[in-house]
């Protein structure tokens, strides 16, 4: 088993850490042929996931028998406080090494110091390698293919501010969206009925689904206000996009998209990356995340 | 024959307040307790807060804080009862504004027994907010007490809340009892703070010139709960001027002139056969 890795990224790292880290106080990394994953699962429905695909790395080298793909767990907090360390230096090479029988992700990188000399700074993080078999359960949930309503989400950030305060007024809130550019945020409660309603939003174009009849009509899904509150700080992440799909009563996910390369430090000579817009160039993250939805 | 349609409000009340900040800051000073009793007036509206049956705290909310006041001239609105808790949430719902002018609020009452409805329409933003609060039974708690016709004033002092801010701010917080003596000779004002950990004194201000009015026939010193005079803080953080006026029954009113509008505690003297609180 053998990962290694330059991190081109450790900014981009870093806020995806620091998102995450709302959501539960661990996450696996997944390294594949392929991609890298960012994981955050919960076996219960009571919490919630969030699938992240990027670009973080560079140099790259995965083996394994398990089809070249290493998944581990790690204490999110530790990739946080790794990332902070790496901000300040360049060069960083991380590598899974085994310490007294234990994995640890070794970090190494070039720094600066105070006088100004460089030098070299190491840091472990202790992981745990999760076997095939179990990692086999570990699958993204289903998405309906023709969820009911999908929209582009207003500022994330106007959203929190608003969500904040709809805390203490339920424990639940529901969300819903139709294909006519209309969103809202819903609590009940014995005492009062508030909506929060958001219009003239966009509604982004699914490859092959058609618009239902009545595109006013609402879907709509029950989830807790703290869920949400949490999700909401992917803020950090600065989305270009926010997509949020609904089929009524079952099902909500969120799709972020990314520009993750817009954290990475340039050094003199490398060209800045490409201006990336929505319909043209893809942005190399997309953080799906799944809420679980309450029935009455 | 020709017939005007003309667009009639079936509501009992609406209307648009200029400055959301200004109610929600005037409502949150008055929180003493979770029900309030509202009463809808052709000058205005008040939301009143009664605590064990010896402090009441009004907050004025007068016509001319409304852009929009609809009312029908003369006609009662039946006194109603609504959660402080919920109504303070569901301003701070409808969040900050963009702009001060932006800062409105409707509020609507369409009949009686019905809901109290809060709501605001960003246009710029594509934003609107809306809350339908249940409203309920008047707040069974009830003190007929009001110093507003009361002919007969012990004293009357008009000052500055920063002077009373500062005096209150120099009393230990384990006091039980506050003393209020008014003199008609300097020091015209004191206030004693009495508690288990002993008893402090200030005299503060001087002389009665510092006051903005000043009224007083003999001396006096009346004596209220700390707890009831600490209820008051939020409204004297927010006021300029604060007027003190004292019956000869010893009852306290403190009337907080905040920007526009007013919050009044009105509170029985010191009753040593209980402790103050609920």
């Amino acid at each position: 088993m053998r990962f290694r890795a330059n991190l081109i990224n450790p900014v981009g790292l870093g806020k995806i850490a620091l998102t995450l880290e709302k959501f539960g106080s661990t996450c696996i990394l997944s390294v594949g042929m392929d991609s890298v994953r960012i994981i955050k699962y919960s076996d219960n429905d009571g919490s919630m996931q969030a699938w992240t695909y990027s670009s973080l790395f560079s140099n790259y080298r995965v083996e394994s028998t398990n089809n070249n793909e290493i998944n581990m767990t790690v204490v999110t907090d530790d990739l946080l406080r790794a990332t902070r360390a790496a901000q300040q230096s360049t060069d960083i090479r991380i590598q899974l090494r085994k310490k007294r029988d234990q994995p640890i992700l070794d970090w190494s990188m070039v720094s600066e110091n105070r006088v100004g000399s460089t030098c070299i700074i190491g840091q472990e993080i202790s992981v745990t390698i999760i076997p095939p078999e179990r990692m086999r359960h570990i699958k993204e949930p289903a998405i309906a293919a023709t969820p009911d309503a999908y929209i582009l989400l207003p500022s994330l950030h106007n959203l929190k501010n608003v969500a904040g305060r709809l805390k203490s007024m339920g424990k639940y809130l529901t969300l819903s969206a139709n294909m006519a550019g209309v969103f809202k945020l819903s609590v009940e409660t014995e005492l009062v009925q508030c909506e929060t309603i958001y219009r003239h939003l966009e509604n982004p174009q699914l490859a092959g689904h058609e618009l239902p009849e009545d595109i006013e009509s609402f879907a709509s899904v029950k989830i807790s206000t703290d869920n949400f509150v949490n999700f909401l700080n992917s803020y950090h992440l600065e989305p270009q996009n926010v997509i949020c799909s609904l089929t009524d009563e079952l099902q909500v996910a969120f799709y972020l998209y990314v520009n993750i390369d817009a954290y990475r430090s340039r050094t003199g000579d490398e060209p800045p990356p490409p201006r990336v817009t929505t319909h043209s160039n893809q942005p190399r993250t997309i953080m799906t995340c799944h809420i679980p939805v309450y029935y009455d | 024959m020709a017939t005007t349609t003309t667009a009639v409000t079936t509501n009992v009340f609406s209307g648009e307040v200029n400055s959301l900040r200004t109610v929600l800051n005037l409502l949150k000073s008055i929180h003493i307790k979770n029900i309030a009793t509202c009463n809808i007036y052709d000058e205005g509206i008040t939301f009143t807060v009664v605590e064990t049956h010896r402090v009441k705290a009004i907050a004025y909310i007068r016509r001319h804080m409304f852009e929009i006041y609809r009312k029908q001239q003369g006609q009662e609105v039946p006194t109603f009862g609504i959660g402080l808790n919920t109504l303070i949430d569901s301003l701070s719902l409808l969040g900050p504004a963009s702009t001060p002018a932006a800062d409105t609020c409707k509020i609507q009452y369409p009949s009686t027994g019905t809901h109290l409805v809060i709501s605001r329409d960003d246009r710029e933003n594509d934003v609107s907010t809306h809350c339908r609060l249940v409203t309920l039974e008047p707040d069974s708690e009830n003190l007929e007490l009001s110093l507003n016709d009361e002919p007969n004033l012990s004293q009357r002092a008009i000052m500055k809340s920063s002077w009373l801010k500062e005096a209150m701010s120099d009393l230990d917080k384990s006091c039980e009892k506050i003393n209020m003596t008014f003199s008609p000779t300097d020091p015209c004002f004191s206030l004693t703070g009495e508690g288990n950990n002993g008893t402090f004194e200030m005299e503060y201000p001087e002389h009665s010139e510092s006051f903005i009015s000043f009224h007083c026939n003999e001396e006096a010193t009346y004596s209220y709960h700390f707890s009831h005079i600490v209820y008051c803080n939020k409204a004297l953080d927010q006021s300029d001027e604060v007027s003190l006026r004292v019956s000869r029954d010893g009852v306290l009113s403190m009337l907080f002139r905040i920007q526009e509008s007013h919050v009044e505690f009105t509170m029985l003297p010191y009753d040593s056969s209980t402790t103050g609180d609920a």
